[in-house]
């Protein structure tokens, strides 16, 4: 007689959350507060259409590439191979994520509006920071851009709006501008 | 002060055991059992972030603390697994199936100690594949022409979209997005600039630094921000039991640990395949092995044990692939490429007949950090896991800054931290719309590699040289079967499966 436990296959995955029974993290989502899906296979066409373009675009990039001698193994050929493949393996995607709607084994976690919302901030912070390197003092700017950063994510004590910014900007001062003697 | 002995191992040994080597041990030990405890940083991201502000030291000091961040982190990932069913890394998969059912039956510390040990056996086992595989392995790789390794890097680069469960086709394109972004800059044979568009600094290409800070830092923490919702954190188990098991018990888990000591030793020494895989498999095939097979995924030490030693073994086996061939053994070791790279050590089978002490100081690193992360995990960790209750706006906010520092810090450039952001946007699209950002990063790194040896074998004779190799011919087919096998084998079970139906 055949053992049942014979025909099971543990999940061998790595890239997809492990989340077993009864032991997700994440709360049941509050109406409104989630951004709503795109059905699965017009959001696969984005992958496809994505690829696609980036491989045409590293094709006719190349023909700007100067060939310092006339060889079919020139500096344009690899590139222009890889180009190909990207082309070719998209046109597979487009047929089976797409045409044959042929779904993935895991989906990405589903965006929430308040997420949206903080990442364009977030970003918007980061570059604003950078922006500032060599032209403020770096513990200055560094403070500034982590207490916005964490009233951002909504995070209002004051002892943590003062006390973690100097923290951080302390730490780096001390590790990197005094320590790796980097010049910041 | 480092003593020089006219033995190689003995200068090795001696630079691994220098008190300044030991400080960065230390540290590393304490940042990755850290690591391991919190859920939503993987030892991928810390050691990319550490790569940032371990290029200014010493080459042996810096891979002291990226050695050992890797070592710690595969211990402190269990403590989270067991008591709160959520693995600390993708490491400790296997150990939620058994470790958190015993956490339930008031059996946590027991869990806690046995999958301590189990790691360290496991460790010790993958030490020792590193330490007597490596050199015949890269002795064997010296072999190797043009051909060859061309054909090493393209089994290297299968491997990594193979392991990619179900997204082979995405994987191949994110392998070509990272090999295109590998030839932006001068071309390594004629000098020609490629995809430069008139940017100075785009000469020197991207820096891989940058690209894997990116990838593994800032995009995993944009799709944190994109999917986070104000959750109480989980509540960890609270009775303990028992710590130590008795030497009846240690004696029953001999066998699971066997097997997973071998079934990890082996997966390891596969390029690109990393502990998840292998303790996951470990725990399988001691479940098949066990007398006591209907425990397993209940609360099985057995269960515990083999998934732990398993997946601890790989790390041995993926640092002697990463030495001997020049091809990572996983995605952490990929990202210390990078670090090495910088330092002027170029992974390959040249290294360890150039550098054999280089061999001897991480043998004894990982020895060092495996006996310092197994004392931690014995000095009762469950209080450690308190601090998951640390809400994760905190961690990002501290991750964005060192990300953005620590890229600076490579060449004291703003512009790599500008190119940091924007790939770190492109990696949140790929994780978005389920690219693996593995194959991107492997093929940044083995693109040129790559490049250089398809060409001179094409100019040296043409691509007759590439089928007239066996040992090209071979990994080409391993190549091959491990792409379209899976694939093929879903296929036809979901056919025959429709047949029954």
């Amino acid at each position: 007689m055949n053992d049942p436990d014979e025909d099971y296959q543990p999940d061998t995955s790595i890239d997809e959350p492990f989340l077993p029974a009864g032991a997700s993290t994440i709360a049941e989502p509050l109406p409104g507060e989630l951004v709503p899906t795109i059905p699965f296979r017009l959001r696969e066409l984005i992958p496809v259409v994505m690829s696609i373009a980036t491989g045409i675009t590293i094709i006719v990039a190349s023909g700007s590439i100067r060939e310092t001698q006339r060889a079919d193994v020139g500096p344009a050929f690899w590139p222009v191979s890889v180009a190909w493949v990207m082309i070719i393996f998209a046109f597979l995607l487009l047929v089976v994520n797409v045409l044959l709607g042929r779904t993935s084994p895991s989906g990405p976690e589903q965006m929430s509006w308040w997420g949206t919302g903080r990442l364009t901030l977030t970003v918007g912070v980061l570059v604003g920071y950078l922006m500032l390197w060599n032209v403020q003092a770096f513990w200055l700017i560094t403070w500034a851009a982590t207490a916005t950063l964490m009233l951002i994510y909504g995070l209002r004590s004051w002892k943590v709006l003062i006390g973690m910014p100097i923290t951080i900007a302390g730490l780096i001062h001390f590790l990197f501008i005094v320590a790796l003697g980097i010049p910041l | 002060m480092t003593l020089l002995t006219a033995s190689p191992f003995a200068d090795g040994i001696a630079e691994a055991l220098s008190p300044d080597t030991l400080l960065y041990v230390g540290l590393g030990v304490l940042l990755g059992t850290l690591v391991g405890v919190f859920p939503g940083v993987t030892s991928t991201m810390a050691v990319a972030l550490a790569s940032g502000f371990t290029l200014t030291l010493e080459p042996v000091q810096g891979l002291a603390v990226l050695i050992t961040i890797y070592v710690a982190a595969n211990f402190g990932d269990r403590v989270p697994a067991i008591l709160i069913n959520t693995p600390g890394t993708p490491a400790s998969i296997s150990t939620t199936f058994d470790g958190y059912p015993l956490a339930k039956q008031g059996k946590a510390g027991l869990a806690l100690t046995t999958s301590a040990m189990a790691s360290a056996v496991g460790m010790l086992f993958g030490i020792a594949i590193l330490a007597f595989a490596a050199v015949p392995l890269s002795a064997f790789a010296r072999r190797f022409g043009p051909p060859e390794m061309f054909a090493l890097v393209v089994f290297g680069l299968t491997m990594m979209v193979s392991v990619s469960s179900g997204r082979v086709v995405k994987g191949i394109i994110a392998g070509g997005l990272g090999i295109f972004l590998s030839t932006i800059g001068r071309d390594p044979m004629t000098g020609a600039e490629r995809f430069t568009f008139g940017i100075l600094p785009l000469n020197s290409g991207i820096s891989f630094i940058a690209l894997i800070i990116a990838f593994f830092g800032v995009a995993e923490v944009l799709n944190q921000i994109l999917t986070y919702r104000k959750v109480k954190p989980p509540v960890p188990v609270s009775q303990v039991g028992q710590w130590m098991p008795g030497w009846t018990l240690m004696r029953r888990l001999a066998k699971a640990t066997g097997i997973g000591g071998v079934t990890g030793s082996v997966v390891g020494l596969v390029p690109a395949v990393g502990g998840d895989i292998s303790g996951v498999i470990a725990w399988d095939n001691a479940r098949k092995a066990s007398k006591e097979k209907k425990k397993f995924g209940k609360g099985s030490l057995e269960g515990v044990v083999a998934g732990d030693t398993a997946s601890t073994a790989t790390l041995g086996g993926s640092v002697a692939t990463t030495l001997a061939l020049g091809v990572p053994g996983d995605a952490v070791m990929a990202v210390m490429i990078g670090s090495m790279m910088i330092w002027g050590i170029q992974p390959g089978p040249g290294l360890l007949a150039s550098q054999p002490d280089l061999l001897a100081s991480i043998v004894t690193i990982m020895l060092l950090a495996t006996a310092l992360a197994f004392a931690l995990s014995l000095a009762r960790m469950k209080g450690v896991v308190r601090l998951i209750e640390l809400p994760r706006p905190y961690l990002w906010v501290v991750i964005f800054i060192f990300c953005m520092v620590g890229t600076y810090s490579i060449n004291n450039s703003v512009f790599d931290v500008l190119t940091m952001l924007i790939l770190g946007v492109v990696g949140l699209f790929l994780l978005r719309f389920g690219f693996p950002a593995g194959p991107a990063v492997l093929g940044m790194l083995l693109g040129p590699i790559a490049e250089s040896n398809l060409r001179r074998t094409l100019l040296a004779g043409g691509a007759e040289g590439l089928y007239t190799s066996p040992i090209a011919l071979v990994l080409f087919a391993i190549s091959a079967l491990s792409l379209f096998l899976p694939p093929l084998r879903n296929a036809v079970k979901r056919r025959k499966g429709a047949i029954h139906l």
